[in-house]
């Protein structure tokens, strides 16, 4: 009787100990420092630079400007809120892009293959090319917009390039993600370009970067909820 | 033995036969497969790149050391560095802002022609509900200018008479 109770309490707390060292493994916030550069073929430019803010059990995607000027852009479900000294001045609805978004994906260990194999997506072709897997996935025509397919290429597991493709396999946007930031089994890319092909054949970029990547930051839970009442 | 080794093989036939007879009744044709996308467009042009982000490379690095400066600072400090850069916050990037049908304010697309202009905005934007709601504040303001031209003529027209 002694060697079985024994044996549960022992049996208990390897349970416990599992369970707390799978807890630790489970990524759920992220959050980061960044800036997005946009220089047009006609010559405009514009850059923002502020910190992002992620939770995925809340799913507020929050984005704290601080240039050209301090706001907070929060984007929930369908909608982007729009915030200056804690006043919503503009509310803009967009089609519901949380899931898909590098911080999501991210946590979800989804980035990979930028979240296709969740999607209701169909893989169509798969080939390597160098040292890269392609990945080409078919759109349905019923999604109504302009891709006609998009193609992953990953290199040793990792998420290289996204190119969308129109139809006549006209590129539409391409986008590289570089210098990946690696935290046990949390990986993140500092570097994301984005090209866009004009209507001449010229290039429109865009570069996104991330630095003080945090993960699971657990001592600021105010920055990961936004409440309009909030100073920025 | 060879009666029941011969039942066997007609069930399992049968089976095929069903099976066979099912997978014909559900195929799709198939779809032409996609082409190999060039190899040219996975490679990014480091120096063109490069080149294209160096003014925005040079405002980023003194943003870092001068944190909190706003655009507003700079454009009263006459500073060169944004020259060509807009004052618009954009963390999303190009896809930021939804562009108004021919560039003309979705409010006067509805101040001018109405419930018509409320629905060229929804089909030429493809129904982006911001859009045709400014277009409905545009034809709502219309009317509301117009019933009070109307209440005060015709007030006017009572009095005068």
């Amino acid at each position: 009787m002694k060697f079985r109770l024994k044996t549960a309490i022992i049996v208990c707390l390897l349970g416990l100990t599992i369970f707390q060292t799978v807890r630790a493994q489970e990524y759920y916030r992220v959050n980061a420092d960044f800036t997005v550069k946009v220089k047009l073929a006609d010559g405009t430019m514009n850059l923002t630079k502020g910190s992002v803010y992620y939770d995925k059990n809340i799913q507020e995607l929050i984005y704290r400007v601080s240039f050209p000027q301090p706001e907070v852009w929060v984007i929930a479900d369908t909608s982007i809120f729009k915030y200056r000294n804690g006043t919503l001045y503009d509310r803009i609805t967009i089609p519901s892009v949380n899931e898909f978004t590098v911080f999501h994906l991210s946590l979800n260990s989804g980035i990979s293959d930028f979240g296709m194999k969740r999607s209701r997506f169909k893989v169509s072709r798969v080939e390597k090319k160098n040292d890269l897997v392609l990945s080409y996935w078919k759109i349905p025509d019923k999604a109504g917009i302009s891709i006609d397919h998009i193609v992953v290429a990953k290199k040793e597991n990792r998420l290289e390039s996204v190119i969308m493709m129109g139809d006549e396999s006209k590129v539409l946007s391409r986008q590289f993600y570089r210098n990946y930031m690696k935290s046990g089994a949390f990986e993140f890319p500092q570097q994301i370009v984005q090209i866009l092909p004009g209507e001449d054949g010229e290039e429109n970029y865009q570069v996104t970067e991330f630095n003080n990547i945090q993960v699971n930051d657990m001592e600021n839970d105010e920055l990961f909820r936004y409440r309009s009442s909030a100073a920025n | 033995m060879s009666r029941i080794l011969l039942k066997s093989f007609s069930v399992f036939m049968a089976m095929v036969f069903l099976f066979t007879q099912t997978l014909s009744l559900s195929a799709r044709a198939s779809e032409a497969p996609l082409a190999s996308i060039d190899e040219s467009v996975l490679t990014l042009d480091e120096s063109a790149l490069n080149e294209a982000m160096q003014e925005l490379n040079v405002l980023d690095e003194f943003l870092n050391e001068n944190a909190g400066v706003t655009y507003t600072d700079l454009e009263s400090a006459e500073s060169e560095l944004i020259i060509g850069v807009e004052n618009s916050t954009a963390p999303l990037g190009m896809d930021s802002e939804s562009e108004p049908p021919l560039g003309i304010p979705s409010f006067l697309w509805g101040c001018i022609l109405g419930v018509i202009g409320i629905l060229l905005v929804y089909i030429l934007t493809d129904g982006d509900k911001d859009e045709t709601r400014k277009a409905l504040w545009g034809m709502l303001v219309w009317i509301g200018v117009w019933v009070i031209l109307y209440v005060g003529v015709f007030s006017s027209a009572a009095l005068w008479y």
